[in-house]
């Protein structure tokens, strides 16, 4: 039973990796516990390999953790079937990418309406034109991934997930590979969809991004070391340096 | 590294079998020349027919899986440009790459086919009027130059890839943006146009040859058609692909939609398979036609209603190699591009499609090759069988069209089987695969 205005739910994740040669498995994450709230925009920051990008995949099930739960908006996705994971991945999840991850053989308008084709939902043309205008792209409907702007490509990824309006988005380093401005247009729309009941959890490097958010969990080693809320990017990364220094809080 | 060894792999198996089948006709030229009998130039003659069967399904598919083994690894090529490596350089370690493939690909199929085809070709020929009794040999040296000749032709085909993918930008590569059509279409024309004038001549030669109680050209016209068509592939096949199947409404199923774009974006790809499909169908389907065609009318000529000679160990034979050739091409190119696949499965993956949704659209892509491969063989041995009817008519009033079905349903059902399991397997191996891990092995 999900909690009043609670959409995710993680407890005691936990996460190890099977190492090579009958080694003890590596542990990636470590009893991981959040919540994440509807409305909310949610930063993850950390060093590199401190578990952040698995950290999402598990909360999101594309991962499956090696124990402990993850419940979104009611349902303990670690306890799903495969298709029923994959059926609450296309109504109630959203996903950006940081390589953007469209279908490259689907036209933008295509891979905008992708997921309300797969979940058999009558394609609704105008909300698709209407989403693509909201991001900026109105005009590149017709036009390939691949012949589009890193910048643009993340934009139609943001419209795809717009389009089928899903409680939480994730979004791992959605600007790590677009300049400043690129980058600002895109946190500026997950801004934007973290409203209306939905919440965005977005994975990054980049302190300024992570600024964004309205809270900002600080992972090292696998485990959660810092919350912090509506932080400065100075104290993003005091709350990093910390972390990177002194021991788990 | 894995999706790599698959694609080297098979343009290597493609390679050694293409050798293997020329293997075949070069014994019995071998062999037909020492014995220098009448029987001996019989043995010339069914290799010169062997010879422009096996060539064409080697040009066709050698040539179609050296292009997609060079389109398949363009990213690793564009990454080389990004690191300094210039265009020439590239093209000099693709052709010596594909160089070295196709080495020891026809090294390894031409010494197979020097131990087995003597003994195999024997046998296909025991009840053969006249030549059953000529020991076939071939020598080391008839071996090499079959390997010889299928190497100059994956390198001719090679070296054109090679020279497109050194053109490209790698970031156009890096960006998967849509290949654009910068071969040179022209030579296709003008290569198409010359076969077809080919086969005119024979069509028009036809009836006066039936006439006289031969009528060879009937076998080979059928086979020269497929050329015609495979070498108008790239113009070609994406068209047919596109008319029929949309036929089958958008809405209908999101899998097809998907496959069907797919097919149509990754036209290297599905053209490679459709090339091969058509040879392993239409190459054999049109022989037979023209051979049912002809039997018939010289059956009405000659008055017996038409010859029953038991002729199938030449026939597989004759086939044999350019039908094995091709339906390896097919599998090969199937397997070849399923790395491609395992990631587009793992994209829709995380756009919300259900377990199997990947299976299913790989299945639906195999189901738009080889129907496009089926009809553009059911049109070219109807051509076929329709036009030497036409043309035998004329001194054989009321030939009938001998289309052939059995041998094209037998073909088709083989192949389509191959191409099945082709898809299925290797998209079964990588059902469970997590998906960050597929989408991060680019």
């Amino acid at each position: 039973m999900a909690r009043e205005g609670v959409l995710l739910e993680a407890r005691d994740v936990a996460k190890s990796f099977p190492a090579q040669g009958g080694a003890e498995p590596t542990a990636a994450l470590v009893g991981v516990s959040l919540d994440v709230h509807a409305g909310e925009f949610v930063a993850i920051v950390g060093p590199s390999g401190s578990g952040k990008s698995t950290l999402l995949y598990c909360l999101s099930g594309l991962e499956s953790p090696t124990s402990g739960s993850v419940v979104i908006s009611g349902t303990d996705i670690t306890a799903l079937a495969p298709r029923k994971l994959a059926e609450l991945r296309r109504d109630r999840v959203g996903f950006v990418f940081q390589s953007y991850n469209l279908i490259p053989s689907l036209t933008v308008r295509e891979n905008v309406a992708l997921p309300a084709r797969l979940s058999r939902r009558p394609l609704d043309s105008a909300a698709v034109d209407g989403t693509l205008d909201r991001v900026g792209l109105g005009g590149f409907a017709a036009a390939y991934p691949g012949t589009l702007s890193g910048g643009q490509q993340q934009r139609v990824a943001i419209a795809r997930v717009l389009a089928s309006a899903p409680d939480l988005v994730f979004a791992d380093e959605p600007t790590g590979a677009l300049d400043t401005a690129a980058g600002a247009v895109v946190l500026d729309l997950l801004r934007e969809a973290a409203t209306d009941g939905r919440a965005v959890v977005m994975v990054t490097h980049d302190l300024e991004a992570a600024a964004r958010a309205d809270r900002v969990l600080v992972i090292r080693d696998g485990a959660l070391h810092r919350e912090l809320t509506r932080p400065t990017s100075r104290e993003i990364f005091d709350a990093v340096e910390q972390s990177a220094a002194g021991p788990v809080a | 590294m894995l999706g790599s060894a698959r694609i080297w792999l098979g343009s290597f198996i493609v390679v050694a079998i293409a050798a293997f089948t020329a293997a075949v006709p070069a014994a019995l030229v071998e062999t037909g020349l020492r014995d220098g009998t009448l029987a001996g130039l019989a043995l010339v003659a069914i290799a010169g027919t062997i010879t422009v069967l096996s060539g064409v399904a080697t040009v066709v598919v050698v040539g179609t899986v050296m292009r997609l083994t060079v389109a398949l690894r363009r990213r690793s090529y564009a990454l080389w440009q990004t690191v300094g490596v210039s265009p020439a350089r590239v093209r000099g370690v693709v052709v010596t790459q594909l160089l070295v493939v196709a080495v020891a690909g026809s090294a390894l199929g031409a010494a197979v086919g020097a131990l087995v085809v003597p003994a195999a070709a024997e046998s296909a020929l025991q009840g053969a009027n006249g030549v059953d009794a000529i020991v076939i040999g071939i020598s080391p040296a008839g071996a090499a130059v079959a390997a010889a000749v299928v190497v100059v032709v994956a390198l001719l085909a090679g070296d054109g890839a090679a020279r497109r993918a050194a053109r490209t930008s790698p970031l156009e590569v890096l960006r998967a943006t849509p290949a654009a059509r910068r071969a040179r279409t022209w030579p296709r024309w003008v290569l198409a146009g010359l076969l077809l004038a080919v086969v005119v001549q024979m069509l028009a030669g036809l009836a006066a040859s039936a006439a006289a109680g031969s009528g060879a050209a009937a076998i080979l016209i059928g086979p020269l058609l497929v050329a015609v068509v495979a070498v108008l592939g790239p113009a070609v096949f994406p068209r047919v692909m596109r008319q029929w199947t949309a036929l089958v409404p958008a809405g209908a199923s999101a899998s097809w939609f998907v496959a069907r774009a797919n097919t149509l974006y990754a036209v290297d790809r599905s053209s490679t398979v459709v090339a091969s499909l058509l040879v392993a169908v239409a190459v054999p389907g049109s022989f037979a036609a023209g051979q049912g065609t002809l039997a018939d009318a010289l059956g009405i000529i000659a008055g017996t209603g038409g010859p029953s000679a038991d002729t199938s160990g030449t026939t597989l034979l004759v086939l044999g190699g350019p039908v094995l050739l091709a339906a390896a091409g097919a599998a090969a190119a199937t397997v070849m591009s399923s790395g491609a696949r395992a990631r587009e499965g793992a994209l829709l993956s995380a756009a919300g499609a259900p377990p199997g949704f990947g299976l299913a659209t790989a299945l639906w892509e195999a189901v738009i090759q080889v129907g496009t491969a089926a009809l553009l063989a059911a049109a070219v041995v109807a051509v076929t069988a329709g036009a030497e009817s036409l043309v035998l008519a004329t001194v054989a009033p009321g030939t009938t069209p001998d289309f052939a079905p059995a041998t094209v349903a037998t073909v088709f059902g083989l192949s389509a089987v191959g191409i099945l399991l082709a898809t299925l397997v290797p998209t079964l191996a990588t059902r469970n695969q997590v998906i960050p891990s597929a989408l991060s092995g680019e």
